[in-house]
């Protein structure tokens, strides 16, 4: 996962690096699950992610939209539909994501919401994956 | 009653200990007492019971047991004062399905707040006069709505009845209901003491606390709730953290489904040069938790398919759309989790070489009509999923940045290593240390794959790994 240009700010990366270099400083187990408390060997549960949204959109006060949710997979159709909106092509989004044979009609039908507009966040979390194709 | 009409009721206390056969006498005529407003004097009544020695105590109106007979002159008084005859026939237990489902339900909302609480809160807010989601176990006051018939003088579902009126609700509801609630307390224009939890991501949050003309918060107590059938203290419900549980891990099913694949496997690929790893294979073509989930629906299909003589491997299509019509008529399955019990039948069928059954245009006209049934039966579908917006992911980050808690910290790198990897969401939980790898510009991050695939060993060769390219 590369850092945005040095001259850019990139808090996203610099909150995993920092993780990364904590887990190292205190001589963690190669085995030691990234993101568990050090010590704690027990792999996390599949849904933890979701739980950790969760917790960051109550601690933050984040409303849900009307009828809709945030469940397991809003945080992967945040990146793909930001990717997206930001220019990613979609095969090139399907690669990111681990598609079987980069399928992009999966990537279209579930995780793409294709009326998102770009903004300066979606920038700033994945502008590290455009390709200059000049 | 009727076929159409459930009475379901607890033992509590004492009688909770009684035995099963004067559990069944007192369930016949707990019943009729609370569905007396539903017969006419002499009317007979055909009463169905799986028990023998329930039949010939109901039948008879004696027993040699001293507890049984005290409940057999209930049920004769009970009878007596309805004006009724009964005539009681058994049923074998594998046909009687409804009420069965019925007695082993667990009330998974089964929830009375602290009498202490309510009692505060009654002084302040009250008195109240109904209590609009109770039981005859955990109900706080003499007049309730119950889900079920019950002993109750008002009528089951309090959503089908008038909240207005000059009565002052008690609202302690199952938290699936928390919009409807709303909903109807505004129409009937209710006075209400409701009970919510503080889930201020739900759409129903921030109307519901304009509408409130006063919020009161209780405490985090782990005594706060009751569980009035079990008697004991009942799990906090879900407020707005929830540590992590690992739902999704194998159960003793995986290895059920992981001893029949090798069988097959076996059998087919004999035991010559591969075979038995051949076997193996096909075993391991599925991770763990799927193995768990496929047997446990599976197996949910088989007694489906046995209790009705349906064929069931192979099955076909038609018995497929029988099971889809089973499972609408449970109505806990949405249109959204309906491909979770299919996927499994096809899984069974294609392991022994069988076509699949649960495939195909007739199937999909089903399923597009269980759908349209259920968001009528529901008024709309469930809500539908959103991709979470990058800002406020940046807003987490920053959260993350900031917070001097490790464990939140660690949390919203998570979080964030999750997003900026793309991966499913436990892909970057499951993580190790050795899979990331800090270099100067760049870090180097192996995702465990997850479909169709194990954890490939960073210790490996470089062509063993599964790196995700521009990494």
């Amino acid at each position: 996962m590369p850092r945005r240009p040095a001259a850019t700010t990139d808090p996203a990366y610099d909150l995993v690096r920092s993780h990364v270099a904590a887990m190292q400083l205190v001589d963690a187990r190669p085995d030691q699950p990234f993101f568990s408390p050090v010590g704690g060997l027990l792999p996390l549960p599949t849904e933890v992610a979701t739980s950790w949204m969760r917790e960051g959109l109550t601690l933050l006060d984040i409303p849900t939209p009307d009828a809709c949710t945030y469940s397991g997979h809003s945080l992967r159709s945040c990146a793909a539909t930001s990717a997206r909106a930001i220019g990613l092509v979609l095969d090139a989004i399907a690669t990111l994501m681990g598609m079987r044979n980069k399928d992009t009609t999966t990537v279209t039908e579930i995780y793409v919401d294709a009326l998102t507009a770009p903004d300066d966040a979606a920038r700033d979390l994945y502008d590290r994956y455009l390709v200059n194709r000049r | 009653m009727d076929g159409d009409t459930p009475v379901r009721g607890l033992f509590t206390g004492e009688p909770a200990a009684w035995h099963i056969i004067i559990k069944e006498v007192a369930a016949i005529w707990h019943t009729l007492t609370a569905l007396g407003n539903r017969v006419s004097t002499g009317d007979r009544l055909r009463i169905f019971t799986d028990s023998q020695v329930a039949l010939h105590a109901t039948n008879a109106l004696v027993s040699r047991s001293l507890t049984l007979c005290a409940e057999v002159r209930r049920l004769h008084a009970v009878a007596q004062d309805l004006g009724v005859t009964l005539d009681a026939e058994w049923i074998p237990t594998a046909e009687n399905v409804w009420a069965d489902k019925l007695s082993r339900a667990e009330e998974s909302t089964d929830w009375q707040l602290d009498r202490t609480f309510f009692d505060t809160l009654d002084f302040k807010y009250g008195p109240h006069t109904i209590d609009r989601f109770g039981t005859a176990c955990n109900t706080l006051l003499p007049h309730y709505n119950s889900p079920f018939q019950d002993f109750s003088d008002l009528p089951a579902d309090a959503l089908s009845q008038q909240w207005g009126g000059g009565h002052n609700n008690w609202i302690n509801p199952p938290f699936d209901r928390i919009p409807l609630v709303l909903d109807k307390m505004k129409t009937d224009v209710a006075k209400a003491t409701v009970v919510l939890p503080v889930w201020r991501t739900q759409p129903w949050w921030t109307p519901a606390l304009t509408a409130a003309e006063e919020v009161c918060c209780l405490p985090r107590r782990a005594d706060l709730f009751f569980r009035a059938a079990a008697g004991a203290q009942a799990p906090r419900p879900h407020w707005t953290l929830r540590p992590p549980v690992h739902t999704r891990r194998a159960g003793p099913a995986a290895a059920t489904w992981t001893r029949a694949a090798t069988a097959v496997g076996r059998h087919k690929f004999g035991a010559g040069l591969g075979g038995a790893q051949a076997a193996a294979m096909l075993a391991d073509q599925l991770a763990d938790s799927t193995k768990d989930a496929y047997a446990n629906k599976w197996a949910n299909f088989f007694g489906f398919c046995e209790a009705s003589g349906y064929p069931f491997l192979p099955t076909t299509t038609e018995v497929v759309a029988c099971r889809v019509g089973e499972l609408y008529e449970r109505g806990t399955v949405a249109p959204g989790t309906l491909q979770n019990y299919l996927t499994p039948i096809n899984a069974v069928n294609a392991l022994f070489r069988m076509e699949k059954p649960a495939v195909g245009p007739l199937l999909l006209a089903v399923t597009h009509g269980y759908a349209r049934r259920y968001a009528d039966a529901h008024e709309g579908l469930r809500d539908k999923r959103k991709p979470l917006p990058a800002a406020a992911l940046m807003r987490m980050v920053g959260l993350g940045g900031a917070t001097p808690d490790p464990a939140l910290r660690r949390r919203m790198a998570g979080l964030a290593l999750s997003a900026l990897t793309l991966c499913r969401p436990g892909g970057g939980a499951n993580l190790r240390l050795q899979d990331v790898t800090l270099k100067a510009s760049h870090l180097l991050i192996q995702v465990p794959k997850y479909k169709h695939g194990a954890r490939a060993n960073p210790r490996a060769p470089p062509s063993g790994r599964n790196h995700r390219p521009g990494l």
